[in-house]
């Protein structure tokens, strides 16, 4: 039991920063920071539902139907975290290696890593599923729908509800390993269900946003919003039996006096929770145990390959870093795929807004508020996708250092990482510039301009972040644990991304909004944000050249 | 020497000043009335024009003649030689229309004559200078550059009447308010401006910066004061009390005598009272662009908005600590007290008076009406047959924010001077690059041509030296090497020795302190591209790009090399057979063992054919038939005409396979010496190592 004690405990620290519990002032400063923030997220959780109730979005003794929504779409996605996840842990962890050394049973090793999942997502829970359910509970008992027994009871079934989607993840991760396995075997596939995965999501997204009404007056048209509302939880509560069950089993079942109350009924479900538990963990523990143990032992046998086709190759002098940064991108999707599909959210993200503004009846002031929050959103979301940029350096580990010792000029190769964020951010800048200046009838031109001026600051910012890598890099860190955590750099890209699109956005709006001044012609605005752009950009480009030439001459390697 | 010193350096130019001062008072302004050429009481407009820029310029020249004797580097010595003379000459012709257009009076009378006395002891001052520096020598550029500084000096020195009387009443339809575009022209000038002078500035000597700040200061007070006459010192309710007025006042005064802790009060308070006057001007809608109003508020705000911080941030003042902001804080209560008593008594006697707006509902009337509330809570006490009324709630409520704004900036200079420092320090650290690139560019001037560069391989390192920029002591001194084609040489020495040092600076890693190191011919400093297109580098940990193939790998590295498919093919599949990775070169690095990579290591080393192989502990972790394999290939580079360089701690091996070794030790090479030489001596190469260890450690 000890052993497994520690092995819970040192695999916790690796995901959880435990660091903390030694001190035993900081574990009280801790403690009380989030019980305070748990309290918060109640808080405002039980004022949002105060106030829906206050506009009759439901009734007061309706609210375990919000319970019903909340639960379903909480263990949905814990269910899709935990099977990716633990499919990854369970047979792919690098610390997969140790743990085997250790003198313990390998038993304990699979339950060890079960258990740190459990933790993890009962820890997540405090963050929604636990506040909601409370905001919900107070709700009832503020109203005399339920007992005070609710508050002390909802705990035990709650350990017993978190626990569903860790158990189920793991039984379902084995036949995502079969699946990934195969895909990773097969490139181009994987690549086709990629695409088609991201077309069905944009489609989806698209034709949501095509859904929503052209015309919409929330004040006029309330009442039947309301009503849509409450026929939607209604049908969530009839439809989803299951999960409605697990809230019965929370708050107990309705007596014939409208309150809610824990009775033997209740008991009589939370058996069977108990029970399917225990099956769910049977199932993991003989299904998913044994192919965890064949994993452990060949967790490199997916990587290696015995192809010998290879050609070599030759490339332009400076093409080669291109070539090289294509290659490493497409070998490292995950980390791609987080810049990628910023580039795709923007745009979807802007027609959903204009979508919405379009069908609002809107006035000038209305119509200036509308270009600076396009502004905002097209700004923020872009600028902050930089901050994956301060790390891209760093991620080299050592093999950074190299670049010195040999003859070219250390700008090429540090640029060229550059390159495909530049390239991709090009048809996404352009493209949620157009959806914003058709849907508001701009000019053409001034779309065009826009868009340059989106894009040097984008660019701009880019190349701030990835100065900022340089200067200071955690090559080091990423060499030895592989990622760098609370890196500084990345932090400071973000707070820069935050304030320079919040600045730009109020710059935005002064500049457009001085078009009566100019017989409504929005086209010196936008030169102006295009003139700022151009600085911005070459101020930190300036600043690149001029740091990387310092800073490479310095380094000691 | 010294009399003559004391009466033209001192003397003098006190008298000088004593003068300036009283005419600048002594009479009642009419020149302010006019707008437009056409108004001019002279009779010609082309006269007028020539008064007016000799007033103009007249004002530069005295504040240059004021500061010359303080003041001993060359610009200033031209400028007080060549600059005032002219000037003071023209104001002296013109004395009498020039007086007419001050006090609108003609003929002789006090201002005129004070102005020609003022003029005839400029001339005075400029002869002196002119004779005491006649051995200067001056190039044509110096006259041009000093010209060039006069004409900025200019700007300082406008008198704010002068832009209405040139070129009358800009277009009535551009507003200078509610952040319009001239408006935002304006304050661009307020940030801009601090920025030139910063960047001009802060690679100047001391003295230049002080002489720069001080011109500017006082040039811009004296634009501030042509406002004023001697009637004003009978009524102290036009005394100029304003926040923003005072530090015209303060900051010349802080930066002449240094009273270091009245500046803080400028830095803490002015800075942001001027920064939200700027945004929020005081003067009416209706106000032209090119009138004297407007220049006199913006001359003012842009000096109590940027000199404070500008003065810091050229060092002239040190960061503020929390006892600079307590006297800033006591310095703001003295002056908040002293504006609060003048307001209420000046009022109460019938006076329009509001000094930092804290009597009136100006600021209350832009916040809303919660500050219009506030404000409204007024008490009156009665002295003196005087009704004093104060707004004590609003009063209290104004000091406490400046109080917090003040707090507030101080983050913010924080930051600020943060990125000011890190970017002078990157300047400095260009600058001596720059300087350390001439400096080895000099050096190998004369020495080598490039007919020299040698088609033969060799590595060379001449007075070699090496200091770490956090250390004091030499990590190598003084290493003179030469290895030559063909040669294996090995490097030895204990842990921390040097051998990784010499080795990493000579691939280029490390930049090299004294001396050099030439590759083929080529200085590693000066022509580094082509020195390291000679070399091969083995590092003593491998550093590969796992996510790609081994083969991916070392074509990405000939691609650098600008290897040939040929060649490239032919050496790779050498390599690739040689060292039996015929099975995993298509795998990704990732997955290699320890003893892989050090091989993907070597071959990418190797794939340009380097005239100069360079190995640092190239056999940790290798097998011992890899072991055999390197030995092989080092052998064979050799015999090709290449040098092998390595550093290892193997000694049998460096034994077995080296015609010569060097023994280097604390940074020091000890002894050069071949295989030979040392078997003949009767002793091993280990025994050798160990006794001259040793015998150099007592």
């Amino acid at each position: 039991m000890n052993h497994l004690k520690t092995l819970v405990v040192m695999q916790l620290r690796d995901k959880i920063d435990l660091g903390w519990i030694k001190n035993k002032k900081e574990a009280l400063r801790k403690v009380i920071l989030s019980l305070v923030k748990f309290l918060v997220i109640t808080a405002i959780i039980y004022i949002i539902l105060s106030l829906c109730n206050r506009f009759g979005i439901f009734l007061y003794d309706e609210s375990p139907r919000i319970m019903v929504l909340v639960l379903t779409i909480s263990l949905v996605l814990s269910f899709i975290s935990c099977t990716v996840e633990l499919m990854k842990n369970l047979y792919f962890a690098e610390d997969n290696r140790v743990l085997i050394t250790l003198p313990v049973r390998a038993n304990q090793i699979f339950i060890s890593k079960i258990i740190v999942f459990y933790v993890y997502e009962l820890k997540k829970s405090f963050s929604l599923l636990i506040p909601i359910s409370l905001s919900c509970i107070t709700l009832l008992f503020t109203q005399g729908y339920c007992s005070f027994w609710v508050y002390i009871w909802m705990w035990i079934p709650v350990l017993f509800i978190v626990a569903l989607p860790v158990l189920l993840g793991a039984i379902f991760s084995i036949p995502v390993l079969y699946i990934y396995r195969f895909l990773k075997k097969n490139a181009i596939i994987e690549f086709i269900v990629f695409l088609l995965v991201l077309a069905g999501l944009i489609w989806l997204a698209v034709y949501l946003i095509g859904l929503i009404p052209e015309n919409i007056d929330l004040i006029n048209q309330w009442p039947t919003i309301r009503n849509s509302i409450r026929e939607f939880l209604l049908l969530v509560e009839q439809k989803l039996f299951v999960m409605n069950q697990l809230i019965r089993i929370m708050i107990g079942e309705k007596s014939k006096g409208g309150a809610f109350g824990i009775n033997f009924l209740t008991m009589g479900k939370f058996a069977i929770l108990i029970g399917v538990s225990a099956v769910l963990f049977l199932i993991s523990y003989f299904a998913s145990r044994p192919l965890f143990f064949v994993m452990m032992a060949k967790n490199f046998e997916l990587n290696k390959s015995n192809k010998t086709n290879g050609k070599n190759k030759k490339h332009g002098h400076y093409l080669t870093f291109v070539n090289k940064e294509f290659k490493i991108n497409l070998r490292t999707i995950d980390i791609s795929i987080n810049y990628l599909m910023v580039y795709i959210i923007v745009p979807i993200l802007i027609l959903l807004l204009n979508a919405i503004y379009k069908a609002m009846d809107t006035r000038e002031l209305g119509n200036w508020l509308i270009y600076t929050f396009n502004v905002l959103l097209i700004c923020l979301p872009l600028l902050a996708s930089n901050a994956l940029i301060s790390t891209y350096y760093s991620r080299e580990g050592r093999a950074g250092y190299m670049k010195k010792t040999k003859p070219i000029d250390v700008v090429y190769p540090l640029l060229a990482k550059l390159f495909f964020n530049i390239l991709f951010s090009i048809p996404s800048v352009f493209a949620t510039v157009a959806i914003f200046g058709r849907s508001v009838q701009f000019h053409i031109g001034d779309i065009v301009l826009f868009g340059f001026a989106i894009l040097f600051l984008h660019i701009g910012h880019m190349v701030y972040s990835a100065t900022l890598d340089i200067i200071h890099p955690q090559n080091e860190q990423y060499a030895t644990t592989g990622i760098s955590i609370d890196n500084p750099n990345e932090n400071k890209s973000t707070g820069l991304a935050f304030i320079i699109s919040i600045i730009y956005a109020v710059v935005a709006y002064k500049l457009l909004s001085e078009a009566s001044l100019y017989n409504n012609d929005l086209t010196i605005g936008f030169v102006k944000l295009l003139l700022i752009s151009l600085v911005i950009f070459g101020s930190n480009l300036y600043m690149f050249f001029k740091k990387i030439k310092a800073y490479y001459y310095e380094i000691q390697g | 020497m010294k009399t003559r010193k004391l009466i033209f350096e001192r003397i003098i130019p006190f008298f000088f000043m004593a003068l300036f001062t009283f005419r600048l008072f002594c009479y009642q302004q009419t020149i302010s009335g006019y707008v437009g050429l056409d108004a001019s009481p002279l009779a010609h407009k082309g006269l007028t024009l020539i008064c007016l820029l000799a007033i103009w310029f007249n004002y530069a020249a005295i504040f240059i003649l004021f500061m010359r004797p303080f003041f001993h580097f060359k610009m200033v010595k031209n400028l007080a030689r060549f600059a005032c003379l002219p000037i003071h000459i023209l104001n002296l012709a013109l004395a009498l229309p020039i007086s007419q257009l001050l006090c609108g009076k003609t003929g002789i009378h006090l201002l005129s004559i004070v102005y020609m006395l003022e003029a005839i002891i400029g001339i005075i001052e400029s002869l002196y200078y002119l004779i005491i520096d006649r051995r200067m020598k001056t190039q044509v550029g110096d006259i041009f550059r000093m010209l060039g500084i006069f004409v900025l000096l200019l700007i300082a020195c406008l008198p704010s009447y002068l832009p209405q009387f040139l070129f009358g009443e800009a277009k009535s339809s551009i507003v200078v308010k509610d952040i319009s575009f001239s408006h935002r022209i304006l304050i661009y000038i307020g940030i801009i401006v601090p920025f030139v002078l910063y960047f001009t500035l802060r690679n100047q000597k001391e003295e230049v910066i002080r002489f720069s700040l001080i011109f500017i200061s006082i040039a811009t007070m004296v634009g501030f004061l042509v406002n004023f006459n001697y009637t004003n010192f009978k009524e102290p309710w036009t005394w100029p009390f304003h926040l923003c007025n005072t530090a015209m006042f303060i900051i010349p005064i802080c930066l002449i005598f240094k009273c270091k802790r009245l500046f803080y009060f400028t830095y803490f308070i002015n800075v942001m009272g001027a920064l939200i006057a700027m945004l929020m001007p005081n003067y009416p809608d209706s106000v032209n662009l090119l009138s004297m109003r407007i220049f006199n508020f913006w001359y003012n705000h842009w000096i109590a908005f940027f000199m404070p911080i500008l003065l810091v941030a050229l060092k002239q003042f040190k960061r503020p600590t929390l006892k600079e902001f307590k006297w800033s804080m006591i310095w703001f209560f003295g002056y908040f007290f002293l504006v609060l008593v003048l307001n209420v008594v000046f009022s109460a006697k019938g006076h329009s008076v509001d000094y930092f707006f804290i009597n009136s509902d100006y600021v209350a009337d832009k916040l809303g009406t919660w500050a219009e509330n506030i404000f409204n809570l007024s008490t009156t006490i009665h002295i003196a047959g005087l009704e004093l009324e104060f707004h004590p709630l609003y009063q209290l409520v104004f000091f406490l924010v400046y109080v917090a704004l003040g707090l507030g900036v101080w983050f913010i200079y924080g930051e600020f001077f943060r990125i000011a420092d890190s970017h002078y320090e990157l300047h400095m650290k260009l600058r001596a690059i720059r300087l350390h690139e001439y400096a080895a560019l000099c050096a190998s001037v004369g020495k080598e041509n490039k007919m020299n560069k040698s088609v033969e391989a060799k590595m060379e390192l001449k007075h070699f030296s090496k200091k770490y920029a956090t250390s004091k002591v030499y990590a190598v001194k003084d290493a003179n090497l030469e290895v030559h084609a063909g040669e294996i040489f090995g490097f030895l020495g204990p842990n921390g020795a040097g051998k990784s040092t010499i080795i990493k600076s000579t691939v280029g890693i490390q930049p090299i302190t004294e001396g050099a190191i030439e590759i083929c011919g080529y200085d590693v400093a000066t022509s580094p591209v082509d020195a390291k297109s000679n070399i091969g580098y083995v590092p003593d940990h491998y550093a590969l790009y796992e996510k790609l193939t081994g083969r991916e790998y070392i074509n990405y590295i000939a691609d650098i090399y600008n290897v040939s498919e040929a060649d490239r093919h032919t050496r790779i599949e050498k390599y690739i057979q040689i060292f039996e990775l015929q099975g995993s070169i298509d795998s990704k690095i990732k997955t290699y063992s320890h003893g892989m990579k050090q091989k993907i290591t070597i071959m990418s080393a190797l794939v340009h054919n380097p005239k100069v192989w360079i190995l640092d502990e190239p056999l940790t972790g290798l097998d011992p038939t890899s072991i055999y394999q390197v030995k092989e290939c080092m052998k064979q580079h050799a015999a090709e005409g290449n040098i092998v360089f390595f550093s290892s701690h193997l000694i049998d091996i460096v034994e077995k396979l080296c015609g010569r070794i060097a023994i280097i030790k604390k940074g020091q090479i000890q002894c050069i010496k071949t295989l030979e030489e040392i078997e003949s001596s009767g002793t091993t190469l280990e025994q050798f190592y160990l006794d001259t260890i040793e015998s150099h450690e007592e």
